[in-house]
């Protein structure tokens, strides 16, 4: 796909402006700048949702998918008045919002995660030895697990901060909520995960 | 500053998010603390390990397969599925329509009693015309002509001057002992205008 040369040099704001007036190329633009954070923001959401424990790679590429046509049918309502980032995002969040029900009723049906406790995954944790947990696809998955038992808001202000290094005021936008709330529950989570992770790693 | 105000920081100290002096306060403190370094050390681990851990095993661009639902097809005669669907429109104008048949029983019971009051007033005044003598009207209708009787009076106390709706008013208090037969609760006798009167000269 070729994208103008243009288009690249431009800010995130002007390529929007001129998706609104129906332009393709900027549109796929945008696609180009934002698919890859996208999928790793609805990556890192649907570890709690999906079966195996570990991000749903599938259903992130759907949700993403799904943004990307939003924002095109929602094209005309765009408003050039703040972050574009946080304009996506939170189209991104309302999509999660709206599949978060299904896609844990669907990992419900299937019943394949045990539904453990943050206590039992801290036992674990402790328990594991360096040279157990030293596999990079188990590390992987034991972030997963304890990421997933972390409440939703938390999660997300840790994946938005951490993952897409969203700034804090962007993320207080995209989840409607003050700074100081986005603040806390990133520490929140940060703690939690400290906790679950001590002992995986020697630092 | 100590090191649990530190401990407290670091966290907004990676994320940039402290202020100037408080900034300052925590690499003083950093420079000269073996324990704190290493927190800050195993919070950027942590950090880097989820980092790696939540990024999408395979990222591809899938713009080609994006593209053909930008623009989706027109409906002709079928209902798109794009077209916005108005919910509770027809539960709305059932309410409306009892709403307004309700109405209308109420107002037509009202109008309906009204005529047949106003057909038996009549139907006295006409009989009593004719003959050119007080015709006694019928117990039944004694309510309604008294009701009617003192509508009239307060209207006319309304536009004429207080001295002679007082000289006329008294007409209709008037008691005539003659008349009266105790069927009634009703005293027929006492509304009874002059002979020759008509009954709204009262």
């Amino acid at each position: 796909m070729r994208t103008d040369e243009a288009l690249q040099q431009m800010p995130d704001t002007e390529v929007m402006l001129q998706v609104q007036w129906g332009s393709e190329p900027a549109f796929a633009e945008v696609y180009r700048r934002y698919y890859r954070r996208l999928l790793d923001f609805f990556y890192g959401m649907s570890v709690s949702a999906s079966g195996s424990g570990r991000g749903d790679a599938q259903v992130a590429e759907d949700l993403c998918h799904e943004t990307f046509l939003r924002l095109w049918r929602l094209r005309v309502r765009y408003r050039a008045s703040g972050s574009f980032a946080a304009y996506l995002f939170t189209i991104a969040r309302h999509i999660w919002q709206e599949r978060r029900r299904q896609l844990r009723k669907e990992w419900r049906l299937k019943m394949v995660h045990p539904a453990d406790g943050i206590e039992n995954a801290l036992v674990a944790a402790q328990d594991a030895t360096p040279d157990e947990l030293s596999h990079r696809a188990e590390v992987t998955e034991r972030i997963h697990s304890a990421l997933a038992r972390l409440p939703d808001e938390q999660r997300m202000a840790f994946v938005l901060r951490t993952i897409e290094g969203l700034s804090l005021g962007d993320i207080a936008e995209v989840m409607k909520c003050p700074v100081n709330t986005v603040r806390s529950r990133r520490l929140l989570a940060v703690k939690q995960l400290r906790k679950v992770l001590r002992g995986l790693f020697v630092v | 500053m100590e090191c649990d105000e530190v401990r407290l920081r670091l966290v907004r100290y990676l994320d940039n998010d402290l202020p100037g002096r408080v900034r300052r306060d925590v690499e003083e403190h950093l420079e000269h603390c073996y324990l704190c370094q290493e927190e800050l050390n195993e919070i950027v681990a942590v950090l880097d390990v989820c980092r790696d851990a939540l990024q999408h095993p395979c990222p591809r661009n899938r713009f080609e397969e994006l593209h053909p639902q930008l623009y989706p097809p027109v409906a002709t005669h079928a209902p798109s599925a794009y077209a916005p669907r108005r919910r509770g429109r027809g539960v709305l104008w059932a309410l409306a329509a009892a709403a307004g048949i309700l109405i209308l029983i109420n107002v037509g019971g009202s109008v309906i009693d009204m005529a047949g009051q106003l057909d038996s007033l009549f139907n006295y005044a006409a009989a009593t015309s004719e003959r050119g003598e007080v015709v006694e009207p019928e117990a039944a209708d004694m309510p309604v002509l008294l009701a009617w009787q003192h509508r009239i009076l307060w209207a006319r106390s309304l536009s004429d001057d207080i001295g002679r709706a007082e000289d006329r008013a008294p007409v209709a208090a008037e008691k005539d002992p003659q008349a009266g037969n105790g069927d009634s609760a009703y005293t027929p006798v006492s509304w009874r205008p002059e002979v020759g009167a008509r009954w709204w000269k009262v």
